[in-house]
C-alpha cells in the first residue's frame, strides 16, 4: 500500500507541477496514468517514488509503513520498495544485459524472481548477451522492464517505458506484467497509448494541470466526455474491442 | 585479457625497467639504489592513477574523466609545491599532505559546479582543463618567485619524474596503492550502480551522493600522494581503464579493477623504461612519454565515444 500525504511538486524555479495530492494506492493492481504533455504525469510519478533530482517535492510518501520521503531511508531499502523507470536508457560503459540483470538481482536479494525465469517470461534470451548501449531504444525498454520485474519491488513505476516498443512485444509484455501482479506487485504506468492502458490497467487516472481530474476503473473513466475535457478541440470516439470487449479509442 | 598474458607482460616490463641500459660494472649498486625503488614507485603510481581514473569515470559518469583531465593532479602539484617551499613537511614517508589538500580542493570545486549546473561531458572536461592550466600557471609563478632553483623544479611537477624518491617512499606508496585497491574492490558493488547513468543509481539501491563523496575523497588522497612523490603524470588514468573495459568486454568493477590496477602499473613501468633508456644517459620526462601515447587515445575517445545522455546525441 502506498500512502501519499499532501504531495506538492514544484520545479527548481518554483513553478507548481503537482497540486496538493493525498491518496492511498492498493497493491496487486495496474494503475494507468494518462494526460497531455506537461500535465504533470512525470512529476507525479517521481513524487511517489521520491526522486527529487531537479524537483522540489513536499509532503510524505509511505510504502508499507516505510517512509520513502525521508532522506535517512537508505537507498537499498527504497530499491526494494519502489522502482521508477523512465523511457530513456543509456550507458556510457561497456556492460551486458546479463550483467544488468545481475545488478538488479543484487539490488534486491529477497526478490522472488530468478534471472532464468525472467529471461523466459519476457522473451529476451536473444538480447541477454548484448552490450546494453548497442541495442535499439525499444530493446533497451524491454530489457529495463524485465529488469524492473526481476528486482521485484513492491511497486514498479513505468513512466513511458513502453514508448518505443512494437505492438507485438507490447502485448507480450502486458501478459508478462499480469503475472507479476498476481505475485503481489503494484504497477503504475504512464503512457500516451490509451489503447495499451485500457488493455493493461485496472484503474485509470486522467491528469491535467498537475491534478488528477478523473479516476476510477477503465470502464468508468474512458468515456468520450472525459476525453473531451482533456482535449476540448478534438473529437475522440470510444468503441469496444471486438476481441475482448475492452474500451478502445479511435480518432 | 587473460591472467597469464598479464603476468607475462608484467614480467617483461619489470625486466626492461631493471636491466635496460644497465651499467653492469656497478650493477648491484645501481639496481638496489636506483632501479628497484624506481620500479616499485612506477608500478605503485601507475596502478594508483589507473584506479583513480577508473573510479572517477564511473562516479562522474564520464569516460573522459581522470585525475589529469579534471585538474586534480595540478591542484595536488600546486598544494605540494606551496607546502614544500614553506618548509611544511607534514605527511608520511615523504608523501606530502599539501598535495592531498590541493587535490581535495579542486575536486570539491568541480563537483560543486557539476551538481549546480548539470554540466555535460565536454563541459566538465573543459572546466577541468582550465582548472589544470590555472593551477599549473600559479605553480610556475610560485616556483619562479619562491625558489632560486624553482624553474628546474617546475619541469618535475608538470611532467613527472620517478627518480626523486627513495626506497622507503616507494614502498609506502605501494602499500597505499594496494590498500586503496583492496578498498575499492570491496566498494565495487556500489560503483556498479553508476553504470546505467546517474538517474538509475538509486534504483540499484546505491546512494548516489554518499558513494560519490567517498570516492572523491579517496581519489583525492590517492592522487595527492602520487603527485607529491612523482609530479604530474597524465593519461595513464584515462587509457588503462578504457583499454581494460574494451578488452574484457565488461565494466563490472569486481572484474575489471584487478586488471586496471596491474595494467596501470605495467603502463607506467614500461613508459619509465622508455623514458630512461631512449637517450641514455639523458632522461626524458616520463609524463611526456605517457602524454605522447595518451593524448591520441584521448582524441580517439573524444571523437568515437558514445555519450550516455540523450542531449548529447
Amino acid at each position: 500500500m502506498i500512502s501519499l500525504r499532501k504531495i506538492i511538486v514544484k520545479s527548481a524555479n518554483g513553478k507548481i507541477l503537482v497540486r496538493e495530492a493525498s491518496m492511498e494506492l492498493e497493491p496487486k493492481k495496474v494503475i494507468g496514468v494518462y494526460g497531455p504533455n506537461g500535465s504533470g504525469k512525470t512529476s507525479f510519478l517521481k513524487a511517489i517514488a521520491w526522486k527529487n533530482q531537479n524537483l522540489n517535492i513536499s509532503g510524505e510518501s509511505w510504502i508499507d509503513g516505510n517512509p520513502i520521503f525521508l532522506s535517512s531511508t537508505s537507498a537499498s531499502i527504497k530499491a526494494k520498495k519502489i522502482l521508477y523507470l523512465g523511457s530513456d536508457f543509456q550507458s556510457a560503459f561497456q556492460v551486458s544485459v546479463r550483467e544488468l540483470m545481475e545488478l538488479a538481482k543484487n539490488a534486491n536479494p529477497d526478490s522472488i524472481e530468478s534471472i532464468a525465469e525472467i529471461i523466459e517470461r519476457f522473451d529476451i534470451s536473444s538480447l541477454i548477451n548484448r552490450i546494453f548501449d548497442e541495442m535499439s531504444d525499444g530493446e533497451k525498454q524491454r530489457v529495463m522492464i524485465a529488469r524492473g520485474v526481476l528486482q521485484s519491488p513492491k511497486w514498479l513505476i513505468l513512466d513511458e517505458t513502453f514508448s518505443k516498443i512494437d505492438l507485438d512485444h507490447s502485448f507480450h509484455l502486458v501478459s508478462s506484467l499480469r503475472e507479476s501482479i498476481k505475485k503481489g506487485m503494484g504497477i503504475i504506468i504512464a503512457s500516451h497509448d490509451l489503447n495499451l492502458l485500457s488493455e493493461l490497467s485496472d484503474e485509470l487516472w486522467f491528469i491535467k494541470d498537475g491534478k488528477i481530474t478523473t479516476s476510477g476503473t477503465v470502464e468508468q473513466v474512458l468515456t468520450s466526455e472525459n476525453l473531451n475535457e482533456l482535449y476540448p478541440n478534438r473529437m475522440v470516439h470510444v468503441v469496444r474491442s471486438p476481441d475482448n470487449g475492452k474500451k478502445k479509442v479511435i480518432y | 585479457m587473460s591472467k597469464y598474458k598479464t603476468i607475462l607482460v608484467l614480467l617483461i616490463a619489470v625486466l626492461l625497467e631493471l636491466f635496460l641500459r644497465l651499467d653492469f660494472k656497478n650493477a648491484s649498486l645501481i639496481l638496489m639504489e636506483l632501479r628497484v625503488p624506481r620500479l616499485i614507485l612506477a608500478f605503485s603510481i601507475g596502478s594508483a592513477l589507473a584506479l583513480s581514473g577508473s573510479v572517477m569515470q564511473t562516479v562522474l559518469n564520464n569516460p573522459l574523466a581522470e585525475p589529469y583531465t579534471l585538474g586534480i593532479a595540478s591542484g595536488a602539484a600546486l598544494g605540494a609545491a606551496v607546502f614544500n617551499s614553506f618548509g611544511f613537511h607534514i605527511g608520511l614517508f615523504g608523501l606530502n599532505a599539501g598535495a592531498v589538500i590541493g587535490a581535495v580542493l579542486v575536486l570539491i570545486l568541480i563537483l560543486r559546479v557539476i551538481m549546480k549546473n548539470d554540466l555535460r561531458f565536454d563541459s566538465v572536461i573543459l572546466l577541468g582543463v582550465m582548472i589544470s592550466m590555472f593551477c599549473s600557471s600559479l605553480l610556475a609563478i610560485w616556483m619562479a618567485l619562491a625558489d632560486p632553483h624553482g624553474v628546474q623544479t617546475i619541469t618535475f611537477w608538470l611532467l613527472g619524474d620517478l627518480s626523486r624518491v627513495g626506497l622507503k617512499t616507494a614502498i609506502a606508496l605501494f602499500v597505499v596503492s594496494i590498500s586503496f585497491f583492496a578498498y575499492f574492490q570491496m566498494f565495487s558493488k556500489k560503483l556498479d550502480g553508476f553504470l546505467f547513468g546517474e538517474a538509475m543509481v538509486e534504483g540499484f539501491g546505491v546512494s548516489k551522493k554518499d558513494t560519490q563523496k567517498i570516492a572523491v575523497i579517496l581519489v583525492s588522497i590517492l592522487v595527492g600522494f602520487c603527485v607529491s612523490a612523482a609530479g604530474m603524470i597524465g593519461f595513464v588514468g584515462l587509457m588503462v581503464p578504457h583499454l581494460v573495459r574494451k578488452k574484457m568486454g565488461t565494466s563490472i568493477h569486481s572484474k575489471i579493477l584487478p586488471y586496471v590496477f596491474v595494467w596501470g602499473g605495467i603502463a607506467l613501468v614500461l613508459s619509465d623504461a622508455v623514458a630512461h633508456a631512449v637517450s641514455y644517459p639523458l632522461e626524458l620526462p616520463v609524463g611526456a612519454i605517457t602524454a605522447l601515447i595518451g593524448a591520441p587515445v584521448f582524441i580517439y575517445l573524444f571523437i568515437y565515444r558514445k555519450f550516455s545522455r540523450g542531449s548529447e546525441t
